[in-house]
């Protein structure tokens, strides 16, 4: 397990015990040499990509802009090595620094960003974009270049609209939503929402929101703090309609059963010393919440979901007629392709629930209704209980299976509105000619790149 | 007539095969049925073998690993092929350079970034 910033051992007079924490450590840098052949219509073929990476990113050298600068070298020598010479001054460069740039605070990702743009214009005969080709991107950003990627591995490009397939990416932080609007959608929409993109010949005006805070490790506290302000109004005695009983594993150990404890929760934390007994506890960012189940002896999927909704702020106003608003303030767009294809976390835990198959790696679909009898499942059983079932899930995940189905079926039915049994294409990689490519963001970067060089 | 029988015969081979006690392999059909176990993955599933980025175990110290389309390591320019219609390189081909700078692997516990692409 890796440990979220700011985390550490102890939170107050107690020992935290995280059975699986977000993951905010930077897992380094990579760069996609991508080739491109033409088909004999002219479209762009996706011939390879050689790809090399390195650690540790380019956030762990905070304060050195050149030693960031340098690190990215290995990464060049790669595509200077794959590209040929006679094409390097013809060829895109992009470099997109994601999450772990990001949350680095004051003007460090700046300084770094700096170093790397000079670097580049001093060493690296590739064509770098003086505005776009250095950048940190936003949630809005890579969901707009994932949506990219899938519809062309799809084969969608150059298609109408209503033609290509919406996407929905479930990370830990945020989600993301992205669709191809028809103009007349476009021009009502409000500013921020839409993204212009090319692909296939044809340009598309992108919906796409990043839900800050609605990642599934970031949602189960919204969840959890959902529910403790419930029963604070309520006066209820604590206890999360989402936590299965024995959240932990049993009964409160006592202070020399803490190694067996955190051997069940999965939970890597240093090694405890003598004091009170330690609390099961979920911490995301600066919020800790303390795991106990409900009153009434466990979780109940009903009420896990009804604390869910809650959590989404469906009812709050996005500046356009309510039937447009999605949740948590944001415009839904309108006129969405009724092919929706959903990922990340959305993928795991359907792995997870044993509702796709563990060696499945393109595409499996499900609706809302199997991710409710999945929870309906989850929600009943206790901690243990919940491990045998689901055994292709990782232990330490049985104390959030309840949550995490619940919060994602609130998320796609009470959320973005979909009915119960709409079928939705669960999606981890993307047959294409014959290989499965997954369908991140750095393809979509580099046709977005191409398409703006070809302009 | 022959023609007739053939789809006949095949489903009654399939049904012997299917019969577990009825024809049990002998010593060298259990040696065959072995050396298929082990290359058939290989042969018949390309992706079995693929790595995504979090999969690698990348070497000590410098940390590096280098990858093509199917996670293999790349020996060099344009030998990842896409399929087996891979055009070599061509002087027509076109090029572009992507770096995910800083990820922090948040989209998924099981989605590595790379790998496919």
């Amino acid at each position: 397990m890796r440990e979220a910033a700011g985390g550490g051992g102890e939170a107050g007079f107690k020992k935290v015990v995280r059975p699986r924490s977000p993951l905010l450590l930077s897992l380094g840098s990579r760069v996609h040499v991508f080739r491109f052949g033409h088909a004999p219509s002219g479209a762009l073929e996706l011939e390879d990509d050689t790809f090399k990476a390195v650690k540790p990113g380019l956030s762990s050298h905070a304060g050195d802009p050149a030693g960031a600068a340098a690190s990215l070298q290995p990464l060049l020598d790669l595509a200077l090595a794959t590209v040929p010479p006679p094409k390097h001054a013809a060829t895109a460069l992009m470099v997109g620094a994601t999450a772990g740039l990001r949350l680095l605070p004051g003007g460090q990702a700046d300084e770094i960003l700096a170093g790397v743009r000079a670097r580049l214009a001093a060493d690296s005969p590739f064509a770098v974009d003086a505005a776009a080709g250095v950048t940190i991107l936003d949630g809005q950003a890579e969901g707009a270049f994932a949506w990219l990627t899938l519809n062309y591995l799809l084969g969608h490009l150059g298609k109408p609209a209503e033609a290509t397939v919406a996407a929905i990416d479930l990370g830990g932080g945020s989600v993301q939503h992205a669709y191809a609007l028809h103009a007349r959608d476009a021009d009502g929409a409000p500013p921020g929402y839409v993204r212009a993109l090319a692909g296939g010949g044809r340009r598309y005006s992108v919906y796409v929101h990043s839900y800050l805070g609605f990642g599934l490790m970031a949602g189960r506290s919204a969840v959890l703090a959902a529910g403790e302000t419930a029963a604070a109004a309520a006066g209820a005695a604590a206890g999360h309609p989402c936590v299965p009983a024995a959240p932990c594993g049993g009964a409160q150990p006592a202070a020399g059963d803490d190694a067996s404890r955190k051997e069940r929760a999965g939970d890597a934390a240093g090694a405890a010393g003598a004091g009170p007994p330690p609390s099961c506890a979920y911490t995301y960012g600066p919020a800790t919440h303390d795991l106990s189940a409900a009153s009434t002896g466990g979780a109940s999927f009903g009420h896990c979901s009804a604390v869910a909704k809650d959590a989404l702020a469906k009812g709050r106003p996005c500046g356009a007629p309510a039937d447009q608003c999605s949740f948590d303030g944001a415009w839904g767009g309108a006129g969405r392709p009724s092919a929706l294809y959903v990922s990340s976390y959305f993928w795991d835990r359907a792995v997870d629930a044993g509702l796709v198959p563990a060696a499945a790696a393109v595409a499996a679909s499900l609706s809302p209704a199997d991710l409710r009898a999945a929870g309906e499942r989850a929600c009943a059983a206790s901690t243990d209980a919940v491990r045998a079932a689901f055994p292709a899930a990782a232990p330490d995940l049985a104390p959030y299976m309840c949550l995490d189905l619940a919060f994602q079926h609130a998320l796609l039915t009470h959320g973005f509105g979909l009915p119960e049994a709409q079928g939705v294409t669960l999606v981890k990689k993307v047959a294409y000619r014959g290989r499965e490519v997954e369908a991140a963001w750095p393809l979509g970067a580099a046709l977005d790149a191409l398409a703006a060089l070809a302009a | 007539m022959r023609a007739a029988r053939r789809p006949v015969a095949v489903p009654r081979v399939r049904a012997r095969r299917a019969a577990p006690d009825r024809a049990r392999p002998s010593r060298p059909q259990l040696a065959l049925l072995a050396l298929v176990a082990l290359y058939l993955p290989r042969s018949t599933s390309p992706t079995s073998v693929k790595l995504d980025a979090a999969d690698f175990k990348a070497p000590a110290g410098a940390a590096a690993a280098a990858a093509s389309l199917d996670g293999q390591p790349a020996a060099g320019a344009g030998d990842a092929p896409l399929d087996g219609h891979h055009r070599p390189p061509s002087p027509d081909d076109v090029y572009a350079v992507v770096i995910d700078a800083g990820s922090t692997g948040e989209r998924g516990s099981r989605r590595g970034g790379g790998g496919g692409v």
